[in-house]
């Protein structure tokens, strides 16, 4: 090959002053180009160099002459590599996202000591110290057991408010452990302050966990007061693998802000329980290499014999609630952020690709040329094959600059909505080797293309001035064009539109360009929107009437008529009450149905007449059935009036059975969580739990602000725990925190690669125009009327493009939300929203932007050097 | 579009200074004066530049045919540039009229080339989104004439390219390119037209046809420069400006006499 080229360009080489014209300053790119192409004419029939001079003379020109094509596109190559690097950063960052939660994850739990099973002794009972670790040395291999340590652990409500701060009322629980244990199972991690030590057994101080901390921005070091009025200090903020992340109230949603945990000595919690010598929890690791199954029934048997008549629950590491919600998720988000990363990617590389081929294009007349002249075609594709490869190397440096440099955003983001002990949010290397081959290949393969469609072509096709605008097809019907596009105006009105119906085909893969930029912008900001008319959803329905009102949480079922409901009812705090059965329930489907996947609720059986509140229904009537969560009827493919199996307890005598109820689907609600439903108590006979509560709703009575009241219900004897009743909401954007902070950054990144996009479609447009443009000068045009005309026709491409985006961007996001979300997020029910500032953004994108870009050449064209530009003969 | 008939109206410096009619009513301008004082155009700077131009003495006053006659590389292009107010000396004046354009700002420069002169370029240099009877069209839109329309027609018919009006660059011939760029730069009715070698690329019979055209402008009262390096148009000139290496080497009537263009042939 390179001998091939080498007579030929011994020519070249050659060439006297073929340079001197090529240099000539402002001319057009392509008057750069065509220069020595122009020179081998008047070489060719002069002497020829010799082979040895000519080889090397040869290598000289062909990298001097493609120095020269990237010099003269710099700006271009730079900003097209930015497309290809902004891409592959955005992918490598997106799809970095399920590595770094299993490395985070696996680390934050292993360093911690994690358990491998647990005991807990059953609803308020304690047993003395000892007892339990009894138990473990009593298994028939006790060296099977690496560590264990006994716990005292109780619910509280945890009060963390400062003065001129926002209150902090929240339910919570008290964690003591044994300081003495060595290694410490379930350890505490040290994220501010400092960490428990011996010298702080039973004394009155403790670590507040640091996600509740952060959430309500408490401070590292300070003063909480838990149930029984009693003030506790905390000398640091730490976390612990069970409180990673905590269950909400309602299935399915997490919270972080609305729960609290105090770590103490176990002597600490000893006191503050009053149960001095007590322990009510003892959790252990098995040596490696142990069967964990085996062991943990070895130590059912063993509870069983040494614990008589003590009611205990065994768990096992894969019971932990929070390691559940953890794990489980990975797969899924991941499977929405590879989605989306591969949009964007896909749109990057599409635009570029369609960029660089308009690159290559552009030198088909040069190539036409060569052919003429009998270069071979592998030595014509060197050139632009060699500026595909030089924007594909600056393309993966920029993708290396930007993975990083979102790779650290949302390292620091996930750091920071989601605290965890130990986040590895490394580089993933193979991750972005990956993208980084996508993005070195494909300038290249765009190159090709247009390349390949050169050489085919007759020499003397490409050689005619026209030939490398507008497409064949174009040609070939000009008057019928011409009439099926009746314009108005005089010619410069004409022009935008005309100068793009003459290369329909490169309009529409500009227009196509700027689309896949637009989609990714609506899809990244239609999601954020969704998240946000999600939550808006929820907290309208949960406000609509009495905002102010709480809920006051019975540790069991009870009578209407019982001493603690009458307390809190009676109590001076309360204006006004209803009380509600939430009952754990399951949601089975229509009966007879293929099986679904079944739904656990909690089914509230309320009087949908409340005075303080009920909920608001979208479809049917609040009476005569069930009330379901739209996402639930979906998931269920059930309708209004259809019937579904409600799994549910039933008083039988003095206890409970489940049973199975086919229950009518009056009507939808619009609370926008999947596992909350509503009964009518009138519907709920068949139950036998008329009269029984365990949720009162209550209205702060006048005189009582939603704290005062919080403050005294919580010390009614009895009273499981307080809260504000729209406390779901804040369940609902913990949930979709990580979500919306990644979403946060690629929008950023989505809407710099729009702009880049919108910016490089537009320059090469505005270079495909140098010589039009300089006719116009020279006519005596001002450059500000040459300006508008750039700016109409790339307005045009912009509207054409936008609307393309818009509506595949408007798709693609249903798509994402309905099909996507609807795993990623099951729990809740997503409807894809476009807000209208979203809309208005994109239009104000997609088209001003777009238009305005050749404006940034404004100076280009004030400063033409109209001679020179003119001079050049294509 | 408002914006170019809106300009037509204002007295900008490129506005010729008077006018007069025709035989047809239609509004000529009084040629403004081609000046040229000691002009010199030099490319590049140090041993390596070039010197296009040197102290170029040229005064065209009053209608008239010139032909600017050279070798290939002499400065033709060069000289045409500087009286079209496209480009600047960098040495000596030029003036336009009167207006000095070394010392004019870039907008009036602009004015200058909308209303005062107009070119036929070397290499056409057509716009080949738009159609023949658009690009003429150009011409009138750009100078703002009013009737556009009617001077469209009128000039595309007068280039005998009626029938073509509508085809694109592309599917004209390069002599029919030629003369809708002839055409482009009638249209806009200016006074000065400069055309850089006009039939160089045509055949004997096509070159005599524009040749025709050119000097019908002379009579209608506009002053026509014409580069060539064919010494045998110069016959048909008022007057005959050959420069060598950048120089003017003779300036004057052809020798032996103005002869009409049937007596043409190369
Ligand atoms: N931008 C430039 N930079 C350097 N030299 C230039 C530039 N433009 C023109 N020249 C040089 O100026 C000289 C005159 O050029 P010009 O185009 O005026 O010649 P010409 O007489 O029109 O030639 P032709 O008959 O071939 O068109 C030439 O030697 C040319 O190389
Ligand atoms: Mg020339």
């Amino acid at each position: 090959m390179v001998n091939g080229g080498g007579r030929r360009g011994a020519v070249l080489g050659e060439t006297p002053g073929g340079d001197g014209h090529a240099a000539t300053p402002g001319n057009g790119n392509s008057g750069r180009g065509a220069a020595p192409g122009s020179g081998r004419r008047g070489a060719a029939s002069g002497d020829d160099g010799g082979p040895v001079r000519g080889g090397a003379g040869s290598a000289g020109l062909w990298l001097r002459w493609s120095w020269r094509d990237l010099r003269a596109r710099l700006l271009l190559v730079v900003a097209l590599a930015a497309v290809i690097g902004e891409g592959t950063g955005l992918y490598a960052g997106l799809t970095s996202t399920s590595r770094w939660r299993y490395e985070s994850y696996d680390a934050s739990f292993a360093g911690l000591n994690v358990h491998d099973l647990r005991i807990s002794v059953d609803a308020g009972a304690t047993v003395p110290r000892g007892r339990l670790r009894d138990v473990v040395a009593a298994l028939p291999d006790p060296a099977a057991v690496d560590a264990s340590a006994e716990r005292l652990m109780f619910p509280t409500e945890i009060e963390a408010s400062r003065p001129g701060h926002k209150e902090v009322l929240v339910r919570g629980e008290v964690v003591g452990v044994d300081l003495t244990a060595r290694p410490l199972v379930d350890g505490i991690s040290v994220a501010a302050g400092r960490a428990l030590t011996t010298a702080d057994r039973g004394r009155p101080v403790g670590v507040l966990d640091h996600g509740f901390a952060q959430a309500n921005d408490l401070p590292a070091t300070g003063t909480v007061r838990i149930s029984g009025d009693r003030e506790i200090g905390y000398v640091g903020e730490g976390q612990s693998p069970e409180y990673f992340v905590l269950p909400g109230e309602q299935p399915g949603l997490i919270t972080q802000a609305g729960f609290g945990v105090l770590y103490t000595s176990l002597e600490t919690a000893q006191n503050l329980a009053g149960e001095p010598g007590a322990v009510n929890d003892l959790v252990l690791t098995a040596r490696p290499g142990t069967d964990v199954a085996a062991l943990q029934r070895q130590l059912t048997a063993a509870v069983a014999e040494r614990l008589p008549g003590v009611s205990t629950t065994i768990t096992n590491r894969d019971d932990i609630a929070s390691r559940q919600i953890m794990y489980d998720s990975i797969e899924s988000n991941q499977a929405l952020w590879n989605a989306l990363a591969l949009l964007v990617l896909v749109g990057a590389m599409f635009a570029a690709f369609n960029l660089v081929g308009r690159v290559v294009d552009a030198q088909r007349r040069e190539i036409g040329i060569g052919m003429a002249l009998g270069v071979p075609s592998r030595m014509l594709a060197l050139r632009p094959l060699l500026l595909g490869l030089q924007i594909g190397i600056l393309g993966v440096l920029a993708g290396l600059a930007t993975g990083m440099i979102i790779t650290a955003a949302m390292g620091a983001m996930l750091r920071d909505v989601w605290p965890l002990p130990d986040w590895r949010t490394g580089f993933q290397v193979g991750v972005f080797a990956r993208a980084a081959a996508v993005g070195l290949l494909l300038p290249l393969v765009a190159a090709v293309h247009p390349v390949w469609r050169a050489v085919r072509v007759e020499p003397v096709r490409a050689i005619h001035a026209s030939a490398i605008s507008g497409s064949t097809r174009a040609r070939a019907r000009p008057r019928r064009r011409r009439r099926g596009f009746p314009l108005p105006g005089g010619s410069l009105a004409r022009m935008p539109a005309r100068n793009l119906a003459r290369a329909p085909r490169r309009m529409l893969l500009t227009a196509l360009g700027i689309a896949a930029a637009i989609t990714a912008q609506v899809v990244f900001t239609g999601q954020l929107d969704t998240f946000t008319r999600t939550t808006d959803a929820a907290e309208t329905e949960l406000t609509s009437t009495s905002p102010d009102r709480l809920r006051v949480t019975l540790p069991s079922v009870q009578p209407v008529t019982s001493p603690t409901v009458t307390a809190v009812t009676g109590s001076p705090a309360v204006r006004g009450s209803d009380a509600t059965l939430a009952l754990p329930t399951r949601l089975l489907g229509p009966p007879g149905s293929a099986p679904h996947e079944p739904i656990d609720t909690l089914t509230y059986i309320l009087d949908v007449d409340n005075r303080i509140w009920s909920p608001s229904i979208t479809e049917g009537s609040a009476t005569g059935g069930l009330l379901l969560a739209a996402k639930a009827a979906h998931d269920l493919g059930v309708s209004v009036g259809g019937t579904v199996l409600l799994r549910h307890p039933r008083r039988a005598g003095d206890g409970y059975q489940t049973v199975d109820t086919p229950l009518r689907v009056a009507g939808i609600h619009s609370f926008p969580v999947r596992s909350v439903a509503f009964l009518d108590a009138a519907d709920a006979g068949s139950f036998g739990l008329a009269g029984l509560t365990n949720v009162l709703t209550v209205l702060p009575a006048p005189g009582y602000d939603q704290l005062d009241a919080m403050r005294t219900l919580a010390a009614v004897p009895g009273v499981g725990s307080v809260v504000p009743a729209t406390g779901s909401i804040e369940e609902i954007r913990a949930l979709l925190r990580t979500f919306v902070g990644i979403l946060r950054i690629a929008e950023i990144a989505v809407l710099l690669l729009a702009l880049l996009i919108a910016y490089n479609a537009m320059s090469i447009a505005m270079d495909e125009r140098r010589r039009e443009q300089a006719t116009m000068l020279a006519f005596g045009l001002a450059p500000r009327r040459v300006l508008a005309l750039a700016v109409a026709e790339s307005a045009l491409i912009g509207l054409l493009g936008t609307v393309i985006g818009l509506v595949a961007g408007y798709w693609t996001l249903r798509w994402t939300v309905e099909v996507l979300l609807a795993d990623t997020l099951p729990d809740l029910g997503i409807r894809a929203v476009l807000s209208v500032p979203t809309l208005l953004t994109t239009l104000l994108l997609g088209v001003f932007a777009v238009a305005v870009a050749p404006l940034l050449s404004a100076r280009r064209v004030r400063r033409m050097d109209v001679p020179s530009t003119l001079r050049v003969i294509e | 579009m408002r914006d170019a008939d809106a300009d037509t109206h204002g007295t900008g410096p490129g506005r010729a200074d008077s006018a007069r009619r025709d035989a047809h009513g239609t509004i000529v301008p009084v040629v403004p004066r081609i000046d040229l004082c000691g002009v010199g155009k030099h490319y590049g700077g140090g041993e390596a530049g070039v010197t296009a131009l040197e102290d170029v003495d040229l005064r065209v006053e009053g209608s008239a045919f010139v032909v600017v006659l050279g070798p290939s590389g002499c400065g033709k292009t060069t000289l045409l540039n500087l009286v079209g107010a496209l480009d600047i000396p960098t040495a000596g004046t030029v003036r336009l009229g009167g207006a000095d354009l070394t010392r004019s700002s870039q907008r009036e420069r602009r004015e200058i080339r909308r209303h005062t002169v107009s070119f036929v370029f070397q290499s056409f240099n057509l716009f080949p989104a738009l159609t023949a009877r658009e690009n003429v069209r150009f011409g009138a839109d750009v100078a703002g004439r009013p009737r556009a329309r009617e001077v469209t027609e009128e000039v595309l018919d007068g280039v005998g390219l009626a029938p073509r009006g509508d085809h694109f660059p592309h599917q004209l011939s390069g002599g029919e390119q030629q003369r809708v760029a002839i055409a482009r730069a009638l249209a806009t009715g200016n006074p000065i037209l400069l055309a850089d070698e006009p039939t160089g690329e045509l055949d004997f019979h096509t070159g005599v046809q524009i040749l025709v055209l050119l000097e019908a402008q002379t009579a209608a009262g506009r002053t026509v420069v014409v580069v060539t390096h064919n010494r045998e148009i110069a016959r048909i000139a008022d007057r005959v400006v050959e420069l060598s290496s950048g120089r003017i080497v003779t300036d004057g009537p052809p020798p032996g006499g103005r002869v009409p263009v049937g007596d043409l042939r190369w």
